[in-house]
Parts: structure tokens; C-alpha cells; sequence
């Protein structure tokens, strides 16, 4: 009954943001129905579109997995640009360094390498916070930008393809990397390739990891109850590191699929983050938030969001709408998600079989 | 006692029922409390006390039932309504504001007090007439839970009400404070306001109250005048039953030294706490040492200490086993056998968002419940099955929040699951505050099981009775010392009390003015 109802309130804060999106697109000329229909048609109605929208999806889910360990933690990790961009600097890094290596071998290191990126770019900030109390607000926002000005300094620099600099043209990207490093294609004359199963994996293992195992719970524990962590001789800033060092791993790995996955199979920069990231690194949070912070709750999130970006661009072929109403859709989906904890909260307190608990009764004493 | 002839009750309730969605928390409950009489309302937890207590105060508001005040049928809609009418109630879970001064807390429950200098002043007579002393300027985070305590009687003593409700308000009280509190209480009786007195030491109840009624699962089971009846008939009204005993029988064999603390310093972490200075005592395997005092004067910072949680410089301070431990922490201690229940049940003993078997994982996974990193939940649920069992925690299943259990639950939870882990050396805070007796007993007994079976026990209470009944030494602490050790059978709880004032052999206070303060009924400041 009460799972259900969880299930429920995300379900009514999406359709409300649809209706909300509704009333746009009808302010806007266009009919709601048939441009909803577009939208989710291209996303979902067809093979080639859900393979689009798997791909889409994929940064979205593993970044949304990593916000979902570090906010079980009690961390707030807004890192997740920075930390795709570290990941897919060492993972590239790794593919120029060790291009003959046979795939079966080079994948899992370029992903791992990845993972370490980011996992080292999150546990910088997870230090700051574990034993100098910097909000990691600030400083993982802080590090994207670092991380993006070394994007553009190794792009530019020592990373760049030579053969942009003998032709003086000098666009700051990669070679083509090894082609054994290329993630295989899982459908023929598709764009899906193995960065979806591998982001499903990584979900799952993050679900496994949460609570499965003594170090999620670990992780957990610290996130609800710091004094009890300590109570029960759990290291709060030990934890508070790993919870950002996991978060940071999974978009460092986001980071490299984007890579390897890509059509052009190199890095390259257009100077900011977004070029590179498409923003999956704050979207992830989005996500997380609609899964409640499940990673496998997760998956069906990442899809709902990624479909949108693929239909977006439908929609505005279609019904001549601005892409950017997507955006607006997202945030609106957001306020409504955020929102509905309140419902969520009410609903679990009206449920307590608590006879003698004050703690309630107290504050309306106190305000009383 | 001419109570019966009193026309018109303070106070009477008729058929007070509130239900909630899985318990009838109180049915058809009547009650009848005539002006100046004392009161008490007996029963264990989850009996449906507070509920009821509650409902008069206007915090919940009855499915069913009448109120009847002086006479006059009310619906008491909220606190405020209530202290309007004139009741009082000091609560026995804490309303106060953390970052607020004491002054400005109990400002907060009055209408028109002047100005908070005003206030104060009045605090600080008030305090001083009801021999519990104040100091209003004081933060309330940097005090401890006793004089919180005495804070929430003070909010109620300055409203001059007619009725008070009092819930467990001895219970961190020197004895010879509790007498004056008791002098206070009955003057406050004679002048005419009614007193309901919520505890579940019966001996107190005996010596004070009038009337007692009994409540168990929700229904009054029983009505009592009190000097009819003993202790043990009481008891055995609210439970049901006999009263278990403990069976205080020790094995003669001496043990070894367990813990040592040798000449332990510690500055307070923050300007209002303790500081330690030079505390050593040991306390050997098989036996239950008492660490008496009253709330306030060290304890906070010797358990955090001797728990871990905060490590000392100093890494031969504290040895467990003849081993160094100072400097390791809560983890590693346990590792060498440790166990603690600490005073705060929640959001330290006890994780608030999780199970009842994901907070016995919290300290107990030492004991097969991990597996190569991986969770056996299986284990969990049976080892939290068992503290659920052998301890009485009334609760729904294992997997239930354990927020959704009552305090005393928590707590039989708790320090059920560290005794179920067999330590060699257990340290426990207040472990039967707000227990009742039945459960007050099992926990007792587990703990002199658990020192036959060769543990060091340290228990570190405000409660004498507690400490003289399970204990073989005692220590009492006071200003951040430590007494010497004095064997129960040879000291009184007179002794005891004085030294509670700092009046020890090295202790912070000389003779004349330990004389001076416990007479103040204090020994904080």
C-alpha cells in the first residue's frame, strides 16, 4: 500500500507537469495532444527512436545512480559536469596511451579509467567537506568549472590531434581514438551500443551497493544520523568522501561512454561543458529526484527524461514549438516532484501506529 | 483527607477514548481530581498516559469523551486554551528551543512577563523558592537533560496553575532534592491546585499522592487510594502480574581489571560542558560499578571519551583489558569488546530513519551479520527478533521504522541489543530512564546476568535507587571529578547524595560549602 503510494505521487507530479506543458503548447498555437503524441512517438514509437532515446538516456542514468549514493549520504553533489569531464579526460587519455590493446582488454580499462576521473575530480570535494567543512555546494560547482578549463587546456594542448596542428586549422579536439576502444553497436544500423547495458549494470550494482552491502549501509547510516554513525564507530568524513568519490565515478564513467560512444569516436570541446556533457550532469539530478533517490527507480526516470530530449527535437520539426519548451517541461517537472514530497511526508506521518510519541505534539506545544 | 467532601472536582473526565489507525490508545477513561489533591496516573508504557495527558492539555483531541473543568464542560482546543484554564503540564520528552536562553524559552509560554530582565529575575526566585536552581541567561543546548527538565517546571511553577501534570519529573533528581521538590509539590497541594502525577516509581507515588489511577492497555484497570495500599499491590494492579524481581546473587570470584581510566583530562568541547580533571577509577571483570551524579557535571564528556565517539590525546587514559585505547575509536573499542547504550536513544543510540533490524546491524554486525561485504538480513532480522523477545519491545514487526516505537522502546531496543552481544565491558547511560518497571527489571537483570557471566558493567545513572540495587561500587562524579569507589553495602544514599554535591574525598567542593549548596539543592556551576 505505502510502496504503491510512493509510486503514485511521482506518477501525478509527471502527468501535472504534462498538463502544465499542455497549456503551453496550446499558448503557443500548437495542438497539445497531437504534439504530445509527436514527442513521445519519436521517443518511443519506433525501434530506431527508443534507440536514440537509450542512448540519451545513458549519462542521464548514471549520473542520476551516482546523485542517488551521494544524497543517501546526506551529500549534495552538483559535480557531476566536472566529474563526466574528468572521467572522459583520463579515459581518453588512457586510449591514446594504449591503442593496441584488443578490445575485450581496453574497453574495461577505459571505463575504469573513467570511473577514476571522476572519482577522483568528486573526492576532492568530498574531502574539502569531510575534515574543513566547505560546502560541497560550492565546491563541486567550483570544480566544474576548473575541470572544464582543463578540458580546454589539454584539448588544445597535449591531447590535440596532430593532424590539426599540421593543418593549422587547430580545432581543440582528440584524434580518433582506437577503434578497440569503440563501445560495439548493439543493434545493426543503430545508435545503441553497449554503454546501455553497461549504465543497467551500473544501476543495479549501485542498488546492490546501497543495500547490500556494510559499505552502503555505512554510507546510509551517515546520511541519516551523523551521531549515530559515529555512536557505532562509522568514520562520518571517511564516508562522506566515498559517497562523493562513488557519485563521481559513475559520471566519470558517463563521461567516457560519451566518448567512446560518440559517432566521431574523439573528445572534443566547444569550450564550455555543456558541448561535451549535453548538461546530463545536472540533469542526473533531475532524475534522481523523479526515481527518489533509487537508482533503480532510476532507469524508467532516466528514459522518461531522455525521450524528451529525443522528442523535443520531433516537436519542434512538427509543430514548429522551441526546443527549449523541454526545458521548461523538465523544470517544471522538478517543482512538482519536490513538491510532492510534502504530500509524501503527510501521507507516511498520518500512517504512524505510535502511541506515545511527542514528538509531533511537541512542536505544537512549542507553537502552541 | 477531606477530599470526598469537596463539591465540585478540579478536574473530571468522562469516557475518554482516542483511537489511532492500528491501536485504541485510550477507552472510555473517567477520572475525578478534586482540588489540592495529588494524583497519580500508574501504568507502564505504551499504557496510554501520555495520551491521556495529552488530551487535557489540548495537544490531541479526544475521539470521544467530556472534560469536565470545575464543573464547566470544555473543549480544550490547544496548549495555549489550556494554560489559559490553568493547566500546566512539564513534559517528560523536551519542548524547548535549543538555541534559545532559558528566559527566553519559558518567554515564549507566557503572556505578558514584562521584560525578559523582569523574567529572569522572577526565574531566579522562583527557582530558588522551589529549590531548583537556575541561571536564566544559560543557552538550553549547553545544558543538560536534568536541568532541561527543571527548566519545564519552572514554565509551569511561574504560570501559578491549577492543575499540573507532571510526567516522570523526579527522575533526574538528587534525593534530597527530590524531597524539597516534594515539599514544593505538596505546599502548591495545600494552596489548592491539583497535581497529576505521572511515574512509575512507586515508592514515590506511595509517599506523595493521594490517589492513584491504574491504566493498562488503554482502559483504567484500577483505582486506588494510596495509603490503602503497598507498593506491591500497585505494582501488581498496573502490570497485571507479580512484579519480577531481580536476583542480585553474585559469584565470589575476583576479576580481573577490564577497564582502567588513569588520570583522564579532557577539556569541554564547548564553553557550557565539563571539563574533566584527572578522573582514574577501574572497574574489574564480574562486576556493576555506579557512576552517580547529576546531570551536567562531566558525564556527557567522560562517555563520549570512554565510548570513542571522542578519542583522546592521551592513549594510555583509558585501557581496556590492560590495553591502550585512548586514541581508538568507537569501532575499534568494540572490537576489544565494548559495549555502550548511550543516553540519547535517538539520532545516537539509534539511526531514526532506519528499522529496528537495520539499527541492530548498526553495532552488532561484528556478529555474522556481514558476510564479504554483503548484508545478512536474515541474521539481522533474527538477532533484532531476539532483542524484540527477550526484551519486550512492543512493536508492529523488525522492519517497522524505529521511530514508530515509544522512548521506553526504544531504549529496552537498544540497550537490548548491546546486551545481546555479550561485550566484556558494557557502559550504559541511563538505562530504565522513562523503562517501566516490568521492563525496568528485565534490563536490571540483564545486566547482572551479563556481570555473573564475567562482564564489567559500568552504568552510569541519576537514579540511586537504581545504582543501590544493581550495584556492587559505586563512583559518583561531580564538577568533572570522580570519587573515590565506595562499596554499596557500606555507604547510604544520604552519603552518596553529598557527594553527589562534590563533598568527596578530592573533591571540587570543601565541607562548608558543599553543606551550603546542597541545601540549595545543587551542585551545577
Amino acid at each position: 500500500m505505502k510502496s504503491l503510494f510512493g509510486l503514485l505521487i511521482p506518477l501525478c507530479a509527471v502527468l501535472l507537469a504534462l498538463v502544465m506543458g499542455a497549456v503551453m503548447l496550446f499558448t503557443l498555437g500548437a495542438d497539445p495532444l497531437s504534439g504530445y503524441a509527436t514527442m513521445f512517438g519519436a521517443a518511443f514509437g519506433s525501434i530506431e527512436g527508443f534507440s536514440e532515446t537509450a542512448v540519451k538516456s545513458i549519462p542521464l542514468l548514471l549520473v542520476g545512480v551516482g546523485i542517488c549514493i551521494a544524497f543517501r549520504a546526506n551529500v549534495i553533489n552538483i559535480g557531476g559536469e566536472g566529474q563526466m569531464v574528468m572521467g572522459a579526460l583520463l579515459a581518453t587519455t588512457v586510449a591514446l596511451l594504449f591503442p593496441g590493446v584488443p578490445s575485450l582488454v581496453l574497453i574495461p580499462m577505459v571505463l575504469l579509467a573513467g570511473a577514476v576521473g571522476g572519482a577522483f575530480w568528486g573526492a576532492i570535494a568530498g574531502a574539502l567537506k569531510a575534515w574543513f567543512n566547505v560546502s560541497e555546494i560550492l565546491s563541486t560547482i567550483m570544480l566544474n568549472i576548473v575541470a572544464v578549463q582543463f578540458m580546454n587546456f589539454l584539448l588544445r594542448g597535449i591531447l590535440i590531434d596532430p593532424a590539426e596542428v599540421a593543418r593549422g586549422t587547430g580545432i581543440p579536439q582528440t584524434m580518433r581514438l582506437s577503434p578497440n576502444a569503440d563501445l560495439p553497436i548493439l543493434i545493426e544500423g543503430m545508435r545503441m551500443h553497449l554503454g546501455v547495458v553497461i549504465a543497467l549494470l551500473v544501476a543495479v550494482g549501485a542498488y546492490m551497493l546501497l543495500w547490500r552491502t556494510s559499505m552502503g549501509f555505512r554510507l546510509r547510516a551517515v546520511g541519516y544520523n551523523p551521531d549515530a554513525a559515529r555512536y557505532a564507530g562509522i568514520s562520518v568524513p571517511k564516508n562522506v568522501t566515498a559517497a562523493l568519490a562513488f557519485s563521481g565515478a559513475m559520471a566519470g564513467i558517463a563521461g567516457a561512454i560519451l566518448v567512446f560512444g560518440s559517432e566521431s569516436h574523439r573528445m572534443v570541446t566547444d569550450g564550455g561543458s555543456t558541448g561535451f556533457t549535453g548538461s546530463a550532469g545536472f540533469n542526473g539530478i533531475v532524475v534522481a529526484l523523479l526515481a527518489g533517490l533509487h537508482p533503480i527507480w532510476s532507469i524508467p526516470s532516466a528514459l522518461l527524461f531522455g525521450g524528451m530530449l529525443v522528442g523535443a527535437n520531433a516537436l519542434q520539426r512538427v509543430a514548429q514549438v522551441p526546443s527549449a519548451l523541454i526545458i521548461a517541461l523538465n523544470g517544471l517537472i522538478v517543482v512538482f516532484v519536490v513538491s510532492s514530497e510534502y504530500f509524501k511526508k503527510r501521507y507516511m506521518e498520518s500512517g504512524r501506529v505510535d502511541v506515545e510519541s511527542d514528538a509531533e505534539e511537541t512542536e505544537e506545544v512549542k507553537n502552541g | 483527607m477531606t477530599l470526598t467532601n469537596i463539591n465540585i472536582p478540579r478536574l473530571q473526565l468522562e469516557g475518554m477514548t482516542k483511537i489511532y489507525p492500528a491501536v485504541i490508545a485510550n477507552e472510555s477513561i473517567d477520572m475525578t481530581i478534586a482540588p489540592g489533591e495529588i494524583h497519580a496516573v500508574l501504568g507502564e508504557n505504551g499504557a496510554g498516559k501520555s495520551t491521556l495527558m495529552k488530551m487535557i492539555y489540548g495537544v490531541i483531541k479526544p475521539d470521544r469523551g467530556r472534560i469536565l473543568w470545575n464543573g464547566e464542560p470544555v473543549d480544550i482546543t490547544n496548549p495555549a486554551h489550556a494554560r489559559k484554564l490553568g493547566i500546566g503540564m512539564v513534559f517528560q520528552h523536551f519542548s524547548l528551543f535549543e538555541t534559545l536562553s532559558v528566559a527566553e524559552n519559558i518567554s515564549l509560554a507566557m503572556e505578558d512577563y514584562g521584560s525578559l530582565d523582569d523574567l529572569s529575575r522572577r526565574i531566579s526566585e522562583v527557582s530558588e523558592e522551589y529549590g531548583l536552581p537556575l541561571d536564566p541567561g544559560r543557552m538550553v543546548h549547553s545544558l543538560s537533560v536534568g536541568i532541561r527538565q527543571r527548566v519545564e517546571i519552572l514554565r509551569c511553577l511561574l504560570q501559578q496553575p491549577k492543575l499540573l501534570i507532571m510526567d516522570e519529573p523526579t527522575s533526574v533528581l538528587t534525593p534530597q532534592a527530590v524531597r524539597k521538590m516534594f515539599a514544593t509539590l505538596r505546599r502548591l497541594a495545600a494552596e489548592g491546585c491539583s497535581i497529576l502525577y505521572i511515574s512509575h516509581k512507586l515508592d514515590e507515588i506511595m509517599e506523595l499522592c493521594h490517589s492513584a489511577t491504574i491504566i493498562r492497555g488503554g482502559k483504567v484497570t484500577g483505582y486506588a487510594v494510596c495509603a490503602e495500599e503497598s507498593a506491591a499491590s500497585l505494582a501488581r494492579m498496573m502490570i497485571g502480574r507479580e512484579l519480577p524481581t531481580c536476583s542480585r546473587k553474585r559469584p565470589d570470584v575476583e576479576g580481573q581489571e577490564c577497564l582502567r581510566v588513569n588520570r583522564l583530562c579532557k577539556i569541554a568541547a564547548d564553553q557550557f560542558g565539563t571539563s574533566l580533571e584527572r578522573v582514574s577509577f577501574s572497574v574489574y571483570s564480574g562486576e556493576i560499578v555506579g557512576l552517580a551524579g547529576i546531570s551536567g557535571n562531566g558525564q556527557q564528556e567522560l562517555l563520549y571519551a570512554l565510548s570513542g565517539e571522542r578519542p583522546v590525546a592521551d592513549r594510555g587514559a583509558i585501557t581496556i583489558d590492560g590495553e591502550s585505547v585512548g586514541h581508538l575509536n568507537a569501532a575499534q573499542r568494540r572490537e576489544l569488546g565494548l559495549g555502550f547504550v548511550p543516553e540519547e536513544r535517538l539520532g545516537r543510540g539509534a539511526v531514526p530513519g532506519m528499522s529496528l533490524s537495520d539499527n541492530g546491524i548498526l553495532t552488532a554486525h561484528r556478529h555474522g551479520m556481514v558476510r564479504k561485504g554483503l548484508l545478512d538480513f536474515g541474521r539481522a532480522k533474527r538477532f533484532a527478533q531476539k532483542c524484540v523477545t527477550d526484551f519486550t519491545v512492543k512493536c508492529g514487526s523488525v522492519d517497522d521504522l524505529i521511530t514508530s516505537l515509544s522512548g521506553g522502546n526504544i531504549q529496552k531496543f537498544i540497550t537490548g541489543r548491546e546486551i545481546l552481544q555479550q561485550p566484556k565491558l558494557l557502559i550504559v547511560s541511563q538505562p530504565t530512564w522513562g523503562v517501566d518497571i516490568g521492563a525496568a527489571n528485565i534490563i536490571r537483570q540483564a545486566m547482572i546476568d551479563l556481570r555473573n557471566n564475567g562482564s564489567a558493567v559500568l552504568v552510569v545513572s541519576e537514579e540511586l535507587d537504581e545504582l543501590f540495587e544493581i550495584c556492587d561500587r559505586l563512583l559518583v562524579i561531580a564538577r568533572g571529578r570522580v570519587s573515590p569507589s565506595v562499596k554499596v553495602e557500606k555507604t547510604s544514599k544520604e552519603e552518596i547524595g553529598l557527594w553527589m554535591s562534590g563533598m568527596f574525598p578530592g573533591g571540587p567542593v570543601d565541607t562548608n560549602k558543599a553543606r551550603e549548596l546542597q541545601s540549595e539543592g545543587c551542585c551545577v556551576d
